[in-house]
């Protein structure tokens, strides 16, 4: 009773459909002296969000950053070192075989290597029918029509439904991976990277049907992946992620509009002009060197040899994710000024692009 | 403007075991000294062919079909061993994977170094001497002490500089850069940009700068070049290339990006798949995907008269989604 | 980095030497008693007894294993049932001429191998790669015994430009070495070859060739170093069929070495030498393997040196 109260006193905030607190991943690395403890290696430190339903929440940032490790965790593939998933209100950590496997058909995942996704030896119809096969949805006539329906919305019905993937482009085994998850109906779906394999003219046929597709069924995405103009198309909240902590978490317009995190700003700022139609959102700002190693993290803050906005406190302490008075989340000891200088238009290379301004 | 490079009619043709294909169809090319031409595509539509050919690096069963590569004015023989030479000095190769590019079991001073020998003919001592200077040049800190070090032990970034160091270690006239930031994290990429900007003024070197990334090459490239199946089907200034794309593929690609600042509900993609080399339309590669094909289209190859190949180019910009 | 790899691979030697010879123990035991194969099948059970006792196989099992392993340390087989000498001792008058024999043969295929090999590669599909490989086939796919046969037929009973068997002179190696070496050689020659085509196909290849290196250059400055790191594994595995082919070629051309006294004592059950010979060939593979790993974290700097204080 009391639950539905505290939830009643937050009528804006509906109940998450994915909740994730305090979540870390370490992996023990092999032995670098005979007798000397393994080193770890923390992939994931400290990451906690919410995922409404028919949310997308996308995660950025570069290689190694953690981006994939998040993603796994969510769908149990790995179990996480501390903290705590919680899936329409159920910790799926602690969830026995039978229920999980049960919840499994609610969380699909769709990866980049669609080639490796798909088993060589069976028919795209028959890869999509294996999912409702193996957890006795419906009636086999029933099935029949399911996967039909799935694959006309995907754009792979008729004859292309028989072929093999090795029969199929890029772009038509990537609708096939997609079709397979889908047809389970699930609630949530983790796209690592889903259209990074493919050539930019069939990028947008993909993204377009993921997001059809989110607006029919109601489906929740988390969003993994690099690409910040696909990220600023698809997503309604991003979270920047570096060396395993997400160090900025916001709506998309106003990270896109005015990133408070150095990292978030780097990032922005890198993407060349020519990818918005006003030319640069914000101020470059060129980091040093190249992130580090997540086997010996800097002390402090993770950014901070890289940052030309550190200061000693930075150095030695590290910025806890905190949230704003604008809605946003940021770590970062230095977010205001970061944030100011990056919208200040004058001086910088561009000098002659507009500026955009958000209201 | 006098010119560095110059590719006439260039076809490339793979002897396969199902007979030949032709990848590279008459490609013309111009770059003129300390011009970046940028060349764009998606894969597989022979960019990276024709950068191999400019370098002569022909593999197996690759040979060029017809047409001719001209150097600083005069042709190039792919077979000629003086030719070979010729080319060394003359150009600088930097490729897209530098952890494979970089032999792994040498230590980078013994690469550089080796690079410049083999252009120069210099003594090992001076060569040595010269790859730290090189290592320096690009970048790297403490280049006597990384001379030192295996490809292994650097990151990416530092790998892609060393690569960088080997291909100007002869101080070429003309940089070939393929694809050279796409395989490094998005902080980095600005960096080695900024390093081949900083060194082609410095250095006075023609650039071909491939890639399949259109807003990249709008910061890169003086002119560019795009490419489709095998053909360039748009040639144009940067800034006009994106300001008023009068192909419509060149069209396609910038409407199916979705930009930074715009909120669309959908993106225009370009429907169906670029066609496979051994299936080639007769007519315009591009007809069977392009919104504005006619009967013309489907049985004549459009030529690259003016800057478009298009028997139907776009005479203005039209609104983008 | 490097100190430990080769630590680690060290104990791992020992490990294995180790279970080669309690192995040997094992099967030794397994097979029954050794009174009832070695004595006549009509003596009285007190003479058996005796022989027991005297030969300690009345003791618990695991004290005979304590004092068989500490002999064994100490390289002690026991007496030779034969000619009553300590068995290590007939075993190591041997031993130098089946040396002479095996590194003649080892080099021999090196030479012959490696070379051929890497012309084969870089001239894929021409004439020379051809040939090669149908040396290389014709190499191990042929018998020793065979082989032998054939050399002996030829050289010494028709041309009599070679002793057909025996010990001596440079005449008499010529024939043993060159039927152990084709197949030596006609594997390394294949292994040197695929690791040769696969080097020679990568982007580091590419970049030699932008440079304007020669071919010579790039194939011997370039490509071979990391084409010899596989190429030296093999070469070490391959050191087992060696020791077989050595123990048929030395009985085909009576070369009084360690094979033919293996066949020998075979035949005359003559157990303290054969297991004396089966340890020591067990030592010898796991030097081999050990010296190949060491080779290999020599070789290889990604082995060497280790990749994890990468610089920024």
């Amino acid at each position: 009773m009391s639950a539905v109260l505290a939830e009643a006193t937050e009528p804006d905030e509906p109940r998450p459909l994915l909740r994730v607190a305090g979540l870390a991943r370490r992996f023990s690395l092999p032995r670098t002296s005979l007798f000397g403890p393994r080193p770890e290696l923390t992939a994931v430190a400290d990451v906690s969000f919410d995922l409404a339903a028919g949310e997308t929440l996308a995660v950025v940032g570069e290689s190694g950053c953690g981006k994939s490790t998040v993603g796994n965790l969510v769908l149990n593939l790995l179990s996480p070192s501390a903290g705590s998933i919680r899936f329409d209100g159920e910790d799926l950590a602690s969830a026995d075989d039978t229920r999980w496997r049960d919840r499994r058909r609610d969380l699909q995942l769709i990866f980049q290597d669609s080639r490796s996704a798909l088993d060589p030896r069976l028919t795209v119809e028959a890869q999509v029918a294996e999912g409702l096969e193996i957890h006795k949805v419906a009636t086999a006539a029933d099935r029949k029509i399911m996967v039909a329906a799935m694959l006309e919305a995907v754009g792979l019905g008729g004859d292309l439904a028989r072929r093999y993937p090795h029969e199929l482009s890029g772009g038509q085994q990537q609708r096939a991976v997609i079709a397979r998850a889908l047809v389970l109906e699930p609630k949530l779906v983790v796209c690592d990277e889903p259209v990074a394999a493919l050539d930019v003219s069939v990028q947008a046929q993909v993204v377009n049907l993921l997001r059809d597709l989110q607006r029919n069924l109601g489906l929740a995405y988390l969003f993994i992946s690099h690409d910040l103009s696909l990220v600023r198309h698809v997503a309604d909240r991003v979270a920047v992620m570096y060396l395993g902590r997400f160090v900025e978490v916001a709506e998309c317009r106003d990270l896109f509009a005015a990133p408070a995190h150095p990292y978030a700003r780097a990032l922005i700022g890198a993407v060349p002009a020519a990818r918005s139609r006003r030319g640069r959102l914000v101020r470059p700002l060129r980091l040093e060197g190249e992130p580090p190693s997540p086997m010996n993290p800097p002390s402090g803050c993770p950014l901070h040899p890289r940052c030309p906005f550190a200061t000693d406190l930075c150095r030695t302490e590290l910025p806890a994710l905190r949230p704003r008075a604008d809605g946003r989340s940021v770590a970062c000891h230095h977010a205001e000024a970061s944030q100011a200088d990056g919208l200040e238009a004058q001086g910088g290379s561009d000098a002659s692009q507009p500026l955009k301004v958000f209201p | 403007m006098s010119t560095l490079l110059e590719i006439r009619d260039l076809t490339v043709r793979i002897d396969l075991p199902g007979g030949p294909v032709f990848p590279v169809r008459d490609v013309s090319l111009r770059i003129g000294p300390g011009e970046t031409l940028g060349l764009v595509g998606e894969s597989g539509c022979g960019k990276t062919l024709t950068c191999l050919s400019v370098m002569g690096l022909f593999g197996r069963r690759v040979s060029v079909e017809s047409g001719e590569i001209a150097f600083k004015g005069t042709p190039l023989d792919p077979k000629s061993r003086a030719d070979r030479a010729r080319r060394a000095r003359g150009m600088g190769m930097i490729s897209q994977n530098p952890m494979t590019g970089l032999n792994p079991v040498r230590t980078l001073g013994w690469q550089v170094a080796e690079a410049y020998r083999i252009r120069t003919g210099s003594s090992r001592r001076a060569a040595a001497a010269r790859a730290v200077e090189l290592l320096d040049l690009v970048g790297i800190p403490e280049p006597r002490r990384r001379s030192r070090d295996y490809p292994h032990q650097i990151s990416g970034g530092q790998q892609q500089r060393a690569m960088i160091a080997m291909a100007i270690a002869g101080e070429p006239a003309l940089l070939v850069a393929d694809e050279p930031t796409t395989a490094l994290d998005v902080t980095v990429q600005a960096q080695i940009v900024e390093l081949l900007s900083r060194l082609q003024r410095d250095l006075g070197m023609g650039m071909l700068f491939v890639t399949h990334d259109l807003g990249l090459v709008a910061e890169v490239a003086d002119r560019v070049a795009v490419m489709y199946a095998g053909r360039v089907v748009e040639m144009a200034p940067a800034a006009e290339l994106f300001a008023r794309p009068r192909h419509p593929y060149t069209q396609g690609l910038l409407t199916s990006l979705p930009f930074l600042d715009d909120e669309v509900e959908r993106l225009s993609p370009i429907d169906g798949t670029v066609p496979s080399l051994r299936a080639m339309p007769r007519g315009c590669a591009f007809a069977p995907r392009c919104p504005h094909a006619s009967e013309i289209c489907r049985t004549a190859v459009p030529d690259l008269s003016g800057a478009v190949a298009c028997h139907h180019p776009l005479a203005v910009r039209t609104e983008a989604a | 980095m490097n100190l430990r790899y080769a630590a680690i691979k060290l104990l791992r030697a020992m490990i294995t030497l180790w279970l080669v010879v309690t192995f040997v123990f094992v099967v030794l035991r397994l097979t029954g008693d050794p009174t009832q194969q070695l004595l006549p099948d009509d003596i009285g059970p007190e003479i058996r007894d005796y022989y027991r006792a005297a030969w300690g196989l009345d003791r618990p099992l695991w004290e005979q294993y304590l004092r068989y392993f500490e002999a064994a340390l100490r390289g002690d087989f026991g007496i030779s049932f034969r000619n009553s000498q300590p068995a290590i001792d007939l075993i190591w008058q041997r031993v130098p001429k089946t040396l002479e024999l095996g590194l003649a043969t080892f080099f021999c295929s090196l030479a012959l191998g490696i070379p051929l090999g890497v012309l084969a590669a870089v001239w894929r599909d021409s004439w020379v790669d051809r040939l090669t490989m149908s040396f290389a086939v014709f190499g191990f796919s042929m018998p020793n015994f065979f082989l032998g046969i054939l050399l002996i037929l030829l050289f010494a009973l028709n041309l009599r430009v070679l002793p057909s068997s025996g010990y001596g002179t440079w005449q008499h190696m010529v024939m043993p070495v060159f039927t152990l070496a084709t197949a030596f050689a006609g594997a390394i020659a294949r292994f040197t070859r695929s690791a040769m085509l696969e080097v020679l196909s990568r982007d580091y290849m590419r970049t030699a060739e932008a440079e304007g290196a020669s071919r010579f250059r790039q194939v011997w400055w370039h490509a071979f170093p990391n084409a010899a790191i596989p190429v030296v594994t093999i070469v070490g595995f391959s050191l087992g069929g060696m020791i077989g082919g050595a123990v048929v070629t030395e009985n085909v051309f009576a070369w009084p070495g360690v094979g033919r006294l293996l066949t020998s004592s075979v035949a005359d059950r003559d157990l303290s030498i054969v297991q004396g010979i089966v340890v020591l060939v067990a030592i010898t593979m796991v030097s081999a393997n050990l010296l190949v790993d060491l080779a290999y974290g020599w070789l290889d700097p990604r082995v060497r040196v280790g990749g994890q204080e990468r610089s920024r």
